[in-house]
């Protein structure tokens, strides 16, 4: 039996399909992960952790233009909103067992306070360096949904790129997602040449600070 | 074992917070049940409560009770999710004690 945070996973999918935002974000974060097995987008791969966090990224934070309060619709479908006092950061708790929170990259200089989508009432953590995860995305089909996330390439090189920022737990539990994944994709060459072809792309600064995580974990590719 | 010490009190304060949301938002719904009672041979609806050990009830007007039940239905799915809540923070708090 699906245990009950699916579930709650897949309702508040749905919930984002009924009001027209599903098509306009990309599921990150270790939810993007199971994506990845549910839909047999990586061969073989079976995500081992999974957390509360479902974190959402608009592609465009000016997007959808019709306007519809999402903070009113998810709490009345029995999410909790809970905003911190001081930033105005919205976060949405189902049953104790997922937490929604919205993302947007950063923009320019940057802001203390999120940023708010001028059409669906919720604000967003601006986060630099993420813009990658919504700009090398594909679409899964699963169970009946078209489902934004990144290419497990994006994925990848965006864990180790952000990794020296996060805290000491989660840098590890980064590390071990990047290996799991990788561990597969190295059997898949086509899988491997477009994460050196990404990496290729990348800002140079991105790249040193890639190389430097891989190489203070022993990471190879 | 200090970052899975860190992970765990990471998730305490987490949880913590969270506690605290759902018991202010819960302040703010109503208790009970809805009840209808027969008068007179017609169905009235009642919100029905506990309160200082005694069962109490309140008529909810038509115009307010599917409000009303909407709210109910929060509390409900917010107290089963609180219950959750403070099973991992006992689960996590033997945790860490034990790991200090």
């Amino acid at each position: 039996m699906e245990s009950s945070q699916k579930q709650t996973f897949w309702q508040t999918i749905a919930l984002f399909h009924d009001v027209g935002v599903l098509e306009h974000i990309v599921v990150v974060g270790s939810w993007a992960e199971y994506l990845y097995q549910e839909s047999g987008l990586i061969p073989g791969f079976r995500s081992s952790f999974r957390t509360q966090d479902f974190d959402v990224l608009f592609r465009n934070i000016r997007l959808p233009k019709k306007p519809f309060d999402l903070a009113a619709e998810l709490t009345r479908r029995g999410y909790l909103m809970m905003q911190n006092a001081h930033t105005g950061l919205m976060k949405f708790d189902k049953g104790g067992e997922l937490e929604v929170e919205f993302l947007v990259r950063e923009m320019g200089k940057g802001q203390l306070e999120p940023y708010r989508h001028e059409y669906l009432g919720v604000t967003a953590q601006g986060l630099r360096y993420i813009d990658i995860l919504a700009e090398y995305s594909t679409v899964l089909h699963v169970r009946g949904y078209s489902i934004h996330v990144p290419r497990p390439q994006a994925y990848v090189l965006h864990k180790l790129l952000i990794n020296e920022q996060r805290s000491e737990a989660k840098q590890e539990k980064d590390l071990g997602a990047v290996r799991d994944l990788l561990a597969v994709m190295r059997d898949i060459p086509a899988e491997m040449a477009a994460v050196q072809e990404l990496f290729n792309e990348l800002p140079k600064k991105a790249r040193a600070k890639i190389k430097n995580t891989c190489e203070k974990n022993s990471i190879n590719w | 074992m200090p970052v899975i010490h860190d992970a765990l009190k990471e998730e305490l304060e987490r949880l913590m917070e969270k506690e605290q949301a759902y018991k202010n938002q819960l302040a703010l719904l109503p208790k009970g049940r809805i009840h209808h009672k027969l008068i007179g041979g017609k169905k009235y609806p009642y919100l029905t409560y506990r309160e200082g050990g005694k069962v109490k009830s309140r008529y909810v007007k038509p115009e307010e009770l599917e409000h009303v039940m909407a709210q109910v239905e929060q509390r409900q799915q917010h107290e089963k999710a609180l219950k959750s809540i403070r099973a991992d923070l006992r689960m996590i708090r033997k945790v860490v004690k034990v790991g200090k």
